[in-house]
């Protein structure tokens, strides 16, 4: 063997250790997530879902605001942010060359780049200090605008892989423009408008940073409408994790287990669809 | 001009494009308005000096510097950077060149879930699963037998520090990197790569020639990950120590921008001036993201114009 074929051989190696070790943490996560959360769910029984979190060392209870809270979050940001993230998109697809459609195209990604905690208090800005109070309203905002850069683009792509010739056929019928869109556009590109939808709601499931200074962290109620405070899953952890009590610390797992397990159905639900697009 | 046909689709979809701009604008707004007065008071001093003094007596008793949590941020984000470039490279070249398809496949799904992950549960695993770990395996054995580099100098009390929001940061960051770098390295002509083979290269000098080809992407996938990791919150709020400390030792608890707000913002309308002050810190952190992503945004168009697709 020459120094070439020894330095290829070591060089191989070294990337399938770097590869493995790339993605053995996550492994990891998963891991414990699995075992000290089941530990705790185990341990509390069904009620984990169905009662309210424990006193300091009393036993474990439960995390139903917070998962109720988690769960109308989610559907509240999704009701305000796809709407507005599918027609935004439609409107920069639909007007390429149009520099208001540029604008919205350019800075619906830009979102990306603001840091989740700095939308946390953009909305505690023009929302919490004006109406003198946290609520679910102020968080679903602040989640609305994180899930816009991933539904727009999501929304684009499906709807620029749409063939010219159905836009084509579309106005040979006489159809006008929006029936064009809305009536075949939409209709082809429906799986791909979906998995934007779902990654956008999977994305603001787990989002914690943007609601610190919106929810107002009520986990001992279910929130009842969108003017009161409420809780999220990702936030009783961020808490809980920071307290010095055993049993808070379980409970947390538990939330973990709970969260995960959420992420990961949405997870394969639009890892699916995206697959059947590819095939 | 937009036919007059299509005007009336034009003008119903308008105001969903206006909401996007008006979020800009009032982003702009309010960080401008909220930060003025925290910006007016100490000037350039919030960014070169290391205090933190509130007071509820009255806007002459503050006094507030972001040195710590500014050099947290890089020091972090650096960490991480250094930790991921490597990992993501050698996965991108795994999965194109080596990997069978069913493998590829594998790997792909799961750097596609560590992305996806909540933050939040990295943020739990770091703190109660890795930071004992790390402690116990990595701090402690450096501390004792290396303490004379200022690095390692410092001894790991509870195990949050630099090092540890570093490394979260790092398996945080690495799918996004990995994006990066496997996009330029698809965008590569087959006909290079046949070239370098068919002269005979090992996969070693292969791998030198296909890194050289895309160094531009590889430079954006570090200031990119740079952005990310500097942005992130509450993961690093829960490992990185918080404490205003500016120190060589990678084991002392430090504190980042964000981590900062994290964790004190919520009590910051008590004293006087340190929302401004905190408003003035997301400026800081904004500034950076664009810096690093700017820069890292020209370098991808700089790929994609050599190779034109």
């Amino acid at each position: 063997m020459d120094v070439r074929e020894v330095k290829e051989r070591i060089f191989l190696a070294l990337v399938v250790i770097l590869s493995i070790a790339a993605v053995l943490p996550v492994f990891h996560v998963f891991l414990s997530v699995v075992w000290k959360g089941l530990g705790a769910i185990m341990e509390a029984g069904p009620s984990f879902l169905l009662d309210v979190p424990p006193a300091p060392n009393a036993g474990l209870g439960g995390i139903a605001p917070s998962l109720a809270g988690t769960l109308l979050l989610a559907v509240l940001s999704s009701l305000l942010g796809i709407p507005l993230s599918l027609f935004a998109a439609i409107f920069a697809v639909e007007f390429p060359d149009n520099p208001l459609a540029k604008g919205v195209r350019v800075l619906s990604k830009a979102l990306l780049e603001i840091p989740s905690v700095v939308v946390g208090m953009l909305v505690y800005a023009i929302l919490v200090v004006p109406m003198g109070r946290f609520s679910m309203l102020a968080g679903s905002l602040a989640l609305a605008i994180m899930m816009i850069p991933y539904v727009t683009t999501y929304v684009e792509q499906a709807l620029e892989g749409v063939p010219f010739t159905y836009r084509e056929a579309g106005f040979a019928l006489g159809l006008s423009r929006s029936k064009v869109v809305f009536e075949i556009m939409v209709g082809i590109a429906r799986r791909g408008i979906l998995t934007g939808m779902l990654i956008g709601f999977a994305k603001v499931l787990g989002e914690t940073a943007p609601l610190l200074f919106t929810l107002g962290r009520d986990r001992y109620n279910v929130p009842l409408g969108p003017l009161d405070y409420g809780d999220s899953i990702s936030l009783l952890i961020f808490d809980y994790a920071q307290t010095p009590y055993a049993n808070m610390h379980q409970v947390a797992w538990g939330a973990a287990l709970v969260l995960t397990v959420m992420f990961l159905i949405i997870f394969l639900i639009s890892r699916k669809f995206t697959e059947e697009v590819f095939l | 001009m937009i036919p007059k046909v299509d005007r009336s689709f034009f003008l119903s979809l308008l105001p969903f494009a206006a909401i996007i701009f008006a979020l800009f604008a009032l982003l702009a707004y309010v960080l401008a308005y909220e930060s003025r007065p925290a910006i007016e008071r100490f000037g350039l001093s919030l960014l070169t000096e290391n205090v933190w003094k509130p007071s509820e007596r009255g806007v002459e008793f503050v006094k507030y510097g972001l040195l710590a949590p500014l050099y947290g941020t890089l020091v972090t984000s650096l960490i991480a950077a250094a930790i991921a470039l490597p990992l993501s490279v050698a996965t991108v070249f795994f999965m194109e060149e080596m990997a069978p398809y069913r493998i590829r496949e594998f790997f792909s799904s799961v750097i596609d879930l560590m992305a996806g992950l909540p933050t939040i549960i990295y943020g739990l695993w770091g703190l109660e699963v890795m930071i004992p770990l790390l402690r116990r395996w990595v701090m402690s054995p450096l501390h004792e037998h290396l303490d004379f580099i200022p690095l390692f100098a410092c001894d790991p009390l509870s195990g949050a520090s630099f090092l540890a929001a570093g490394l979260l940061l790092a398996v945080m960051i690495i799918p996004f990197m990995h994006g990066v770098i496997k996009e330029a390295y698809r965008q590569v002509p087959r006909t290079y790569k046949e070239a370098a083979l068919s002269l005979g290269a090992t996969r070693y000098e292969y791998f030198r020639i296909m890194v050289s080809l895309i160094r531009p992407a590889i430079i954006a996938a570090v200031l990119l990950g740079l952005g990310r990791a500097a942005s992130e919150t509450v993961a690093v709020a829960l490992v990185v120590g918080n404490a205003f400390n500016i120190s060589p030792c990678l084991f002392a608890p430090g504190y980042t921008i964000s981590s900062l707000i994290a964790n004190q913002f919520t009590e910051a309308s008590f004293f006087p001036l340190m929302e401004n002050v905190m408003f003035a810190g997301s400026l800081v952190l904004l500034a950076l993201g664009m810096l690093f992503s700017g820069i890292g945004v020209v370098m991808m168009r700089r790929v994609r114009e050599l190779y034109g697709r």
